[in-house]
């Protein structure tokens, strides 16, 4: 029997750079940001980390008046990459279709009034837990799409886009679905962003992958989702494929909660099981979305690991200093965005580099890039760090 | 109770510490690694320690080494800091 | 694609260990069920909650090891070192061992617990250590850590298939030879505010008392565990049965089910008992233990538990009206069926051992 290939003909993206993949990769190869104090949080902390927020008007005309920001976040990128794919409802409703979806915020009911109003005895209205229940990020999108297939949220934190991607891959692999809507949402909240500050991983200034003089992340927000079909399948229906999701690793560090282990022994094994099932060599590769999150910790462990495991003058980019970190979604925006790179030969400039450590030197303006076979990292709270291998279709 | 025993107290309730009293912590015993085996992530809840007990914030970690590596180098920049108020 | 339930670990209102399940379908040991009482605006509500024990995690972690983690990471880690135990495998190769947890509400309580924190000091002043905590894949990081598992580790969070998109998940690494073992866990915890919601949703027009197989009424009781099967390739000696398929869909189950032994995860909640009607009407055994181990998103795990055990034993009790044992076929099958809100079913299905023979593969 012939292997089933998992093609990508769908991509959807919305994030502070853009509200399509189009106008995000714009924004990218322009080398434009606009990171600033939040506006949908509100904090008495007085050193405020700068944010990527979404300002674009999306309202989610039609989508419910129960859906939160990252549901519908979630449907307006996987409306971009349905439209893209040429899968209409009925098309959807005839396939066996699964959707896998990322998340952080999407999965946890961290109400703060409700919160509040419990304590005070105040009785409070419990429509924030059945707003939850509504909520679950893959469960609502099957809902809304009518999907059949398996219903999965990623909760892997941080990886948890690049994840769904991944697994995707394997539900086509192994015949499970036909179509899988993958990726990740997330939007930008003050729960997640008064613990980040917490952690003290977040910077005062714009974030500055790999940087030495780097002070910490930024937080963002957005969804990334892709159309993974099997090939044959796809190509059965005049799909075109615009390129492959051809390997995909997970592996935990089992070092510590928060802090990535110091070798990045985990990193360097997802890495190789991502480029062994794509049967690709380190040479092969034409460029690295990095994880680059600018704190201290990841961009050092990261950044020694792809200078042992890759020749020197691989292109490395963080896009991370465009889009904030988007959490759940990042991983899954940033797939887009390696499956763009490689469509469009380039990839962006890492914005806000200066100095690198003298291990890796990420882009510093928009690099050409030659070759089929890309990838892109993520790391996470827990140790987990995955890996995704994309390729181009052969000419 | 000298501000030492106090800070001893306060790390084995609020790190969540076990089998272990303030009288078994040496005041110039290493709080990280091989000594008390503390973690990164004890050193930001060590962050939010000394601002809520003693109004002290820390702005960065990696320049608060020497002052976070035992017991009586956080009691003396606590004392430091209170004369300067 | 089949594997094999190597090991389980289970901690539940029922005990610990896999051992406290078969004591809780022989009738020997009834689940802990504490009321506790919640102002609502209906006024005070008592609600009954499924109540685990967690005993014993000292013998396989220093307590040191367990000071920053919450209730239910420790449900988790629990279970998960006791099918490790239960398996009785030396796993030698940890990178070729995989995580896979699920739950329906994740840390809950930490989540609460970060938010009281900031409450009470300020925004300012909130616990790091809470916040890292209230992560949903917290409780697999913890494992990742205490087993020294360098696999893949995934966590997922999809309500009441929750335990289908772990089962299925571990059964795909296997498959894919990604993996040699899997620890695939599931479970919820109960806490304070989850009482206060089902006190305040309920109205109190639920009866308190779990009775999953009388459709027509509401008989929810939360409850909380965690269950964790170590799970491998294959059909192996010793193992408790395969694992031969996980699907999930829109699909009347009803007309799908490929066995006459089916467990549904019925569990008193009025929204999904209509779906399951269908089932009691057909001509086959089915059953419910959503009253051994209580209300919860990933409980349909524990049914699997106990097909398993009904399997290695040869026996399926039904425990409505009066507790009967009936005999199973070595070589049987048993459907798990659960339902979620939205109507889509989850089928996971187990089959005995095959009789050894040697045409094995």
């Amino acid at each position: 029997m012939k292997k089933r290939r998992a093609a990508v003909t769908g991509l959807g993206c919305i994030c502070a750079a853009g509200s399509t993949v189009e106008e995000t990769m714009r924004s990218l190869y322009a080398g434009e940001r606009n990171p600033a104090p939040p506006v949908l949080v509100r904090t008495d902390i007085e050193k405020i980390s700068p944010v990527f927020e979404i300002f674009s008007d999306f309202t989610g005309e039609g989508e419910g008046r129960n859906a939160t920001r990252t549901t519908l976040l979630a449907i307006q990128a996987a409306r971009e990459a349905l439209a893209q794919a040429g899968l209409d409802a009925a098309a959807l409703k005839a396939a066996r279709v699964g959707v896998i979806v990322g998340t952080t915020v999407g999965c946890t009911l961290n109400n703060e009034q409700f919160c509040r109003e419990y304590r005070l005895s105040q009785k409070p209205d419990v429509s924030p837990v059945t707003r939850f229940h509504a909520n679950n990020p893959a469960l609502h999108l099957a809902g809304l799409f009518g999907c059949g297939g398996p219903a999965m949220t990623v909760a892997n934190a941080c990886s948890s886009g690049t994840d769904a991607v991944g697994i995707a891959k394997h539900w086509i692999e192994t015949g499970l679905c036909d179509i899988v809507i993958a990726g990740g949402s997330d939007e930008l909240c003050r729960t997640t962003y008064i613990g980040f500050t917490c952690l003290m991983i977040t910077s005062q200034e714009p974030c500055r992958p790999f940087d030495r003089n780097r002070k910490g992340l930024n937080l963002g927000e957005g969804a990334g989702i892709l159309i993974i079909e099997d090939h044959e399948s796809a190509r059965n229906r005049g799909a075109r494929a615009l390129a492959f999701i051809n390997g995909y690793g997970s592996s935990a560090d089992a070092y510590h909660p928060t802090a990535p282990h110091p070798e990045g022994l985990g990193l360097r094994r997802a890495m190789k099981m991502a480029l062994a099932e794509a049967g690709v060599a380190f040479g092969e590769v034409a460029f690295i979305n990095a994880h680059g999150t600018s704190t201290v910790d990841n961009d050092k462990v990261e950044g020694k690991v792809i200078a042992d495991l890759f020749p020197a003058r691989i292109p490395v980019v963080s896009t991370k200093s465009y889009t904030g970190h988007t959490l759940g979604a990042a991983g899954a925006i940033e797939a887009v965005f390696t499956v763009k790179g490689l469509m469009d030969r380039r990839v962006p400039a890492t914005l806000g580099f200066e100095e690198g450590e003298g291990v890796i030197t990420p882009t510093v303006e928009n690099t050409p890039v030659a070759g089929t076979t890309a990838i892109s990292n993520s790391l996470a709270f827990g140790g987990n760090n995955a890996v995704l291998v994309v390729g181009m279709p052969s000419a | 109770m000298s501000l030492e025993n106090e800070l001893k107290s306060l790390i084995i309730a609020e790190l969540k510490l076990v089998d272990i009293k303030a009288e078994d912590i040496n005041d110039d015993q290493p709080l990280f690694g091989e000594g008390l085996g503390l973690d990164s992530l004890d050193a930001v809840e060590l962050v939010v320690l000394l601002q809520r007990h003693y109004k002290i914030e820390t702005k960065d970690l990696e320049q608060s080494k020497e002052v976070f590596a035992s017991v009586r180098s956080l009691a003396n920049y606590i004392r430091a800091q209170q004369d300067r108020k | 694609m089949s594997c094999a339930i190597l090991g389980i670990g289970s901690v539940s209102a029922l005990g610990c260990g896999v051992e406290s399940l078969k004591a809780g379908l022989a009738g020997s040991v009834a689940p802990l069920i504490e009321t506790h009482k919640y102002d609502t605006v209906f006024g005070e509500t008592a609600v009954n909650a499924y109540t685990a024990s967690i005993n014993g995690l000292e013998r396989f972690l220093p307590r040191n090891a367990l000071r920053r983690m919450d209730r239910l990471s420790q449900m988790s880690l629990l279970a998960s070192f006791l099918a490790i135990e239960d398996g009785g495998l030396v796993l030698e190769d940890r990178a070729r061992i995989g995580i896979v947890f699920g739950s329906g509400y994740g840390p809950m309580q930490t989540t609460f617990g970060f938010l009281d924190s900031l409450i009470d000091h300020g925004d300012k002043l909130a616990s790091p250590t809470l916040f890292a905590n209230s992560v949903h894949n917290a409780l697999a990081a913890q494992a990742t850590i205490a087993l020294k598992i360098n696999g893949p580790c995934l966590t997922v969070t999809s309500f009441e298939q929750t335990a289908h998109s772990v089962l299925a998940t571990a059964m795909g690494w296997l498959h894919g030879g990604q993996v040699d073992y899997v620890l695939a866990g599931m479970g919820d915890e109960f806490c304070p505010l989850r009482g206060y919601s089902t006190a305040a949703l309920n109205r109190g027009g639920c009866s308190g008392v779990m009775r999953p197989l009388s459709l027509d009424r509401c008989s929810h009781v939360p409850g909380e565990g965690f269950i964790t099967f170590l799970l491998g390739k294959g059909d192996v000696d010793g193992s408790y049965c395969r694992l031969t398929a996980a699907t999930v869909g829109r699909f009347d189950a009803a007309a799908d089910l490929p066995h006459e032994q089916v467990f549904i995860a019925a569990n008193g909640i009025r929204e999904t008992a209509e779906y399951y009607r269908p089932i009691l009407s057909l001509k086959k055994s089915v059953v419910a233990y959503a009253s051994l181990y209580g209300g919860m998103p990933a409980g349909n795990g524990f049914d699997v538990a106990f097909a398993a055990l009904s399997l290695r034993d040869g026996i399926v009790y039904r425990l409505e009206d009066e507790r009967t044992a009936t005999p199973i076929a070595a070589d049987a099958g048993i459907d798990c069926v659960g339902f979620g809100v939205g109507g889509s079913c989850s089928i996971i299905t187990l089959e005995g051992r095959r009789p050894v023979s040697g045409s094995k593969q």
